[in-house]
């Protein structure tokens, strides 16, 4: 009777195998409560294992008697004029936001990809950018000369030419004069910046135009 | 009241640098603590744990909340301690190819020879805090001699105090394969410290059989 009541209050009896792999995460308090009624019993009764979790505890005390180390006096007088003479912060376009992930076990390197992608999407949309402002005034220009030198209605007719003749209006020839010109000015200073990432050392960031965020900047 | 460190960034990315400075001023010991156990140069570390907080600065704008602050500085400051490493370790392999040499892959298993003469040659300890100094810079140089992962996990641990569920996201691997590190970490330490006489306290060595 009493033997079964032992049996009934004991853990679930591990090899020393079993128990040796155990004794740091034991020693850290990682272990589930079961685990360590197990491992408890275990060392309780083999005096290898306790020896061996004797010697580990006295490695850790060994590790912690070397004292910390501090920041010296002038390491935040030194961080806060690196950090001012950094650019001011800038907003970040809508595709780029997905940069920093932060990593959950085995599921980083999927996040890294989705990261890696979102940063593909916003290189094309800053390309895309430039490129249809450009291309749509091409194309006005080229649907007003193909109506010019046919002697055709197109779908832009009604819009850009008179009605009585087949004609450029004045309104469309400005309009395509000046939006190409326009375009490419607009375009052209457009910045790179480079800021970096907590992932990858040096990152380059397509960030828009700063005449887009002219009142968002003076506000900082 | 303690400000949460999330709240302290939402304002930083608002441009207030007197948010950052709070960040600074709550993890800079900790991190130039992380950061010299981790490469054991204390002046590196310094600029290290700097590199860090300005590369929090200036990746405010992709901060976003998911995770706690204090892992994605620790993530932050183990990418510079990993690249430091590196350099390192290629600096010393040109430097051993220049002299002829072949660079030992585990550098652990060889004893170094200068504690070896400081260890037998008593003279060299000449008072009580020398002979302090000696033994903290002695078991610092048996971490370092521990491989990346094992050095990182055992450092992130033992110093930081943080969990393993905490260690595993900082350095990229499962909690199972931070228990293994640690574990393999202490062993490799046990015999180190064994081998070179190191004392637990000051009237007890680490026992042996």
């Amino acid at each position: 009777m009493q033997k079964s009541e032992l049996d009934r209050s004991t853990p679930a009896q591990m090899s020393c195998k079993e128990v040796k792999p155990q004794l740091s995460s034991y020693l850290d308090q990682e272990l589930s409560e079961l685990e360590i009624g197990a491992v408890r019993y275990h060392l309780r009764n083999c005096s290898d294992c306790a020896f061996e979790m004797m010697q580990m505890q006295q490695v850790h005390s060994v590790l912690q008697r070397v004292p910390p180390v501090s920041a010296s006096s002038t390491f935040l007088p030194r961080l806060m004029r690196k950090a001012a003479t950094l650019e001011p912060h800038r907003p970040i376009p809508l595709f780029q936001r997905g940069d920093y992930f932060p990593p959950t076990g085995s599921g980083s390197t999927i996040k890294s990809g989705v990261g890696r992608m979102s940063r593909c999407l916003g290189w094309i949309e800053g390309k895309a950018n430039q490129l249809s402002v450009v291309g749509l005034s091409i194309l006005f220009a080229a649907v007003l000369l193909t109506a010019h030198f046919h002697d055709q209605p197109t779908l832009m007719t009604p819009v850009f030419t008179s009605r009585v003749q087949s004609q450029p209006s004045d309104l469309g020839l400005a309009l395509s004069v000046i939006t190409s010109p326009a375009a490419y000015v607009y375009m052209s200073p457009r910045q790179m910046y480079t800021v970096d990432s907590p992932i990858q050392p040096i990152q380059k960031q397509i960030l828009p135009h700063p005449m887009l965020f002219r009142s968002k900047l003076s506000d900082q | 009241m303690l400000v949460a460190d999330e709240e302290l960034m939402a304002q930083c990315r608002r441009g207030d640098m007197g948010a950052f400075e709070l960040i600074v001023r709550r993890y800079q010991n900790r991190m130039v603590n992380y950061i010299t156990r981790v490469i054991n140069d204390h002046h590196r570390a310094e600029d290290l744990a700097q590199e860090a907080f300005l590369r929090v600065l200036g990746s405010v704008q992709h901060y976003r909340p998911k995770g706690q602050f204090k892992n994605w500085l620790y993530l932050i400051a183990t990418n510079l301690c990993r690249n430091e490493l590196r350099n390192r370790n290629r600096q010393s392999t040109d430097l051993f190819s220049q002299l002829g040499l072949e660079s030992s892959d585990s550098p652990g298993d060889q004893q170094s020879p200068v504690f070896e003469d400081l260890l037998s040659d008593s003279r060299y300890l000449p008072d009580r805090l020398y002979e302090q100094k000696e033994r903290e810079q002695m078991i610092r140089q048996q971490v370092d001699l521990l491989p990346e992962n094992q050095r990182l996990s055992l450092v992130l641990v033992t110093y930081q105090e943080l969990s393993y569920q905490e260690v595993s996201q900082i350095i990229g691997c499962s909690v199972s394969a931070v228990k293994s590190l640690i574990h393999r970490a202490r062993q490799k330490l046990k015999q180190k410290l064994i081998e070179i006489g190191i004392e637990e306290s000051s009237n007890a060595k680490i026992r042996v059989r």
